[in-house]
């Protein structure tokens, strides 16, 4: 064995100014299962696409077997025998789990042959440990079948480089167990596997060695029999402390945002949180762990158990426009899709808030927005070309600006910011932070989720970590990153520290 | 583009050439969305008026505007629809079944304006709830819904006239129809001042009120729009309603026209509405409506209609014209926004 069954040399992938990934090189070999961890954005995943052939680099290539892969589709790499296991199950729901798996695999002569696709099916379910009926329809089978249907659909393919991106994440105890029993299978067999996962111990319990990325970049690889959780996640957070934002404490006033066993539909957990006025408070944790949900719960947006007020007046579920007219206000995570109307001009956009809270007979007149892009310009610094531009014609920084600035004129009670730095630049990322803290001091409360942990530490008077839909851990005061990711990841007990 | 305007490749980026040529690109991309549909409407008008004699005199001219009268109130009508995205296949429907419900009105003694008034708001009910409710609140595909209601408010005028049409003419009062459908005062038609004042009055709604504002902006994206308190449910109910008020009054003006109430007359006419105002500009997504290009949409249909006439062309090439430009009018808007990223 001279060629290593995968290897990626010289990777490099931007998107717009922002770079995802800068120079990625590395080898699997046969046999190995390789674990890659980073922290949200570190271009994990976006490393994994590459592998898949979902994303084309700028630069480098990607070899299997010593075979340079060409840009292609994903049939083309499942024919070359890659297979990536995606963190949500792809499959089509309303055919059976023999269809599935079978999928792109058609007989010869276009011919299907139900008889060997059946049969070829309960092999394979059976080589993933599956009791499943190849003939149960998808859309009947619970969330670990569905998602172990999709390594199933790997298997039959026979791959040789096989991914698994966070497919942990939403599996039960009992199915990590089974997915690994078929990770070792696969490894007897030779193949190379690239394990994705946020959980340290899960790492070091099924993979040989471990690759850390941090911010597109690689920092190490190393044998997980030779390193420790606490020397994995100084690697995956290491970064120079001078850098960071802190902000001054405002004096906090009354509770304005009260959750009381408080249950989003689809997590665990039931949840207890406060929100006084002048303060920030951080909801950190893995992507998946229930963040975004608190806040759309508490808004209105998702269904929800337990009870939510607002300076003392109870909301009901479902929402949001009473949600708004008690005092809450939300900037949601993704700003395209669900933020702004991308082919819309900046004064419409700007102006949403204002017209959810006029009567709908009432009149406007372009002049009555002149006040509050005036503001956009002068406080939050925005730069449009003009106000009749489409914000599809903005930088992100400034598309987010509208999102939260639109909210700052309206001058809710509470914000709730989910991810509100994602994916903008420096300058507008430090505008945006000047106006939280701002914000704060003038008495609003912020509700703020974010997947980086120097933003939670600069700006939050208090952090709260989620984990697998509880609230495991409550900081204040300093807090190391270290801290927080031990606590997001989970693999040490809850630490509750106050000042 | 560059490459092809400046001889090759040696003159520097700020030579004129270029520069006015990315400003012409530009000139392009800024133009209104109905800009290309209006050139041809004013090309058939110049080379018919140059051709033929009759063309360009009163009586054919009003002829076209009294026939576009019917599509132009539907159309508007579609333009609010669609500017949240969707669109009203019950139309011709609801329209027909207007006609049958005016001469129930009028059977049940109601006098005849009122009767006119009852139309149009039931009209507007049966739009707003029958449709809007449906599409709103229980979240159904407005597809399915109207096209649905096509079918259920076809079937209650046939069951009502037994699938008859019924004379209107001889009844008390209903002169008065007649007039909202093709009287003139002096030398200006009724129904072409009342469809033009709704026209403008639409066009006032969309831009000054915080109901067209919130259409737009349900139609520019729904859920950003939710999210912002913009009370979506009820505003797409708004949008239906008021498609049923302008359905409503065109049931009048065309009862008015042909002198009848009948359960069958505009059927197919969905379409031909839904293309002109595409032809206008409005977006099929939603997001992007446009009232004077809705009025050029109608305006080219009808005028196409009336040169092929003219023309002696067989009317069938009116279809096979009207379908063409629309795919490559669309084709067009769909690379200009494309070209701008």
């Amino acid at each position: 064995m001279t060629s290593p069954a995968l290897s990626l040399s010289g990777v490099r992938k931007t998107y717009g100014g922002t770079v995802a990934l800068a120079d990625l090189s590395f080898e699997v070999a046969p046999g190995e299962i390789r674990g890659l961890i980073g922290e949200n954005g570190s271009g994990k995943s976006t490393a994994m696409k590459v592998v898949s052939g979902q994303v084309i680099p700028d630069l480098g290539e990607v070899r299997v077997a010593g075979e340079a892969l060409a840009a292609g589709s994903a049939h083309d790499r499942l024919t070359a025998g890659v297979g990536v296991v995606m963190q949500d199950p792809m499959l089509c729901e309303e055919l059976t789990v023999a269809e599935n798996l079978a999928l792109g695999r058609v007989g010869r002569n276009g011919l299907v042959s139900w008889r060997r696709v059946n049969q070829q099916a309960a092999e394979v379910l059976e080589r993933a440990g599956l009791d499943l009926d190849p003939l149960a329809i998808v859309a009947d089978l619970s969330q670990d079948d569905r998602h172990m249907v999709e390594v199933a659909r790997v298997l039959a393919w026979d791959c040789k480089v096989i991914g698994f991106d966070e497919t942990t994440a939403s599996l039960t105890e009992d199915y990590v167990e089974r997915l690994f029993g078929v990770m070792r299978d696969l490894r007897t067999r030779g193949a190379a596997q690239i394990f994705i996962s946020h959980r340290i111990p899960e790492i070091l319990t099924i993979c040989d060695t471990v690759t850390v990325l941090r911010d597109g970049e690689f920092v190490a690889t190393v044998n997980t029999a030779e390193t420790s959780e606490d020397q994995l996640i100084e690697l995956l957070v290491g970064r120079s402390v001078d850098a960071q934002y802190r902000r001054e404490p405002a004096p906090a006033g009354e509770v304005v945002l009260a959750a009381r066993d408080l249950q989003p539909a689809g997590l665990a957990g039931r949840i207890d949180l406060e929100v006084r006025a002048g303060e920030v408070v951080g909801i950190g944790g893995l992507v998946g762990s229930g963040r975004s949900e608190i806040l759309e719960s508490v808004y209105g947006l998702l269904p929800r158990a337990g009870e939510v007020e607002v300076a003392g007046r109870g909301l009901r579920a479902g929402r949001p426009r009473q949600a708004i007219a008690a005092g809450l206000g939300l900037v949601p995570e993704d700003r395209r899709t669900r933020g702004l109307a991308m082919e819309q001009s900046v004064r419409a956009n700007a102006s949403a808030v204002a017209y959810g809270a006029n009567s709908l007979a009432a009149v406007v007149r372009d002049k009555d927005s002149e006040g509050l892009l005036a503001m956009l310009r002068a406080k939050l610094q925005l730069k449009a070309p003009d106000d009749d531009a489409a914000v599809s014609t903005l930088s992100g920084g400034n598309q987010q600006k509208i999102v939260l600035g639109r909210w700052l004129d309206h001058n809710p009670r509470v914000l709730l910011l989910d991810e509100p730095t994602r994916g903008i630049d420096i300058g507008a990322k430090q505008d945006i932070y000047r106006l939280i803290d701002e914000a704060a001091h003038e008495g609003m409360g912020v509700l703020l989720v974010s997947s980086e942990l120097p933003e939670l530490i600069g700006l939050c008077d208090r952090i709260l970590i989620m984990r697998e839909g509880h609230l495991v851990a409550e900081f204040t005061g300093d807090v190391s990153e270290v801290e927080l990711m031990a606590a997001a990841a989970g693999h040490s007990e809850p630490v509750e520290t106050t000042v | 583009m560059t490459s092809l305007l400046t001889p090759t490749g040696s003159a520097p980026k700020s030579a004129p050439g270029p520069a006015r040529a990315a400003n012409a690109v530009e000139m392009l991309r800024k133009a209104p969305p109905w800009t290309g549909i209006a050139v041809l409407v004013v090309a058939m008008f110049v080379y018919m008026s140059a051709t033929n004699e009759f063309f360009l005199t009163y009586a054919n001219l009003n002829n076209v505007m009294r026939g576009a009268v019917v599509p132009l109130l539907l159309a508007i009508g579609t333009t609010y629809v669609i500017t949240i995205g969707m669109i009203d296949l019950s139309l011709a429907s609801l329209m027909a079944l207007n006609t049958v419900i005016l001469l129930g009105f009028m059977e049940a003694g109601l006098p005849v304006p009122l009767a006119v008034l009852a139309v149009i708001v039931a009209s507007a009910v049966l739009g707003g709830l029958g449709n809007g409710l449906f599409i709103a609140k229980f979240q159904m595909s407005f597809m399915v819904v109207t096209l649905g209601t096509m079918s259920v408010f076809k079937a209650i005028a046939q069951l009502r006239t037994d699938g008859n049409s019924v004379q209107l003419y001889d009844r008390e009062g209903f002169d008065f129809v007649v007039w909202l459908g093709d009287g003139s005062v002096g030398p200006i038609s009724v129904p072409v001042a009342l469809a033009l004042i709704l026209l403008v009055g639409s066009m006032l709604l969309m831009k000054y009120t915080t109901l067209g504002r919130s259409l737009l902006a349900i139609g520019g994206n729904p859920e950003a729009a939710r999210i912002a308190g913009i009370p979506v449910e009820r505003v797409q109910m708004a949008a239906f309603a008021l498609n049923g008020i302008f359905v409503g009054i065109a049931g009048v003006v065309m009862a008015g026209r042909i002198q009848a109430a009948s359960p069958t007359i505009g059927a197919g006419m969905e379409l031909e509405v839904i293309a002109a105002v595409l032809l206008g500009g409005s977006s099929f997504m939603g997001g992007k409506s446009t009232f004077v290009g809705t009025f050029i949409g109608v305006l080219f249909v009808s005028l196409l209609a009336n040169v092929l006439n003219l023309m002696e062309v067989q009317m069938f090439w009116q279809g096979m014209v009207t379908g063409l430009v629309l795919i490559v009018a669309v084709g067009i808007d769909r690379m200009r926004s494309r070209g701008r990223t």
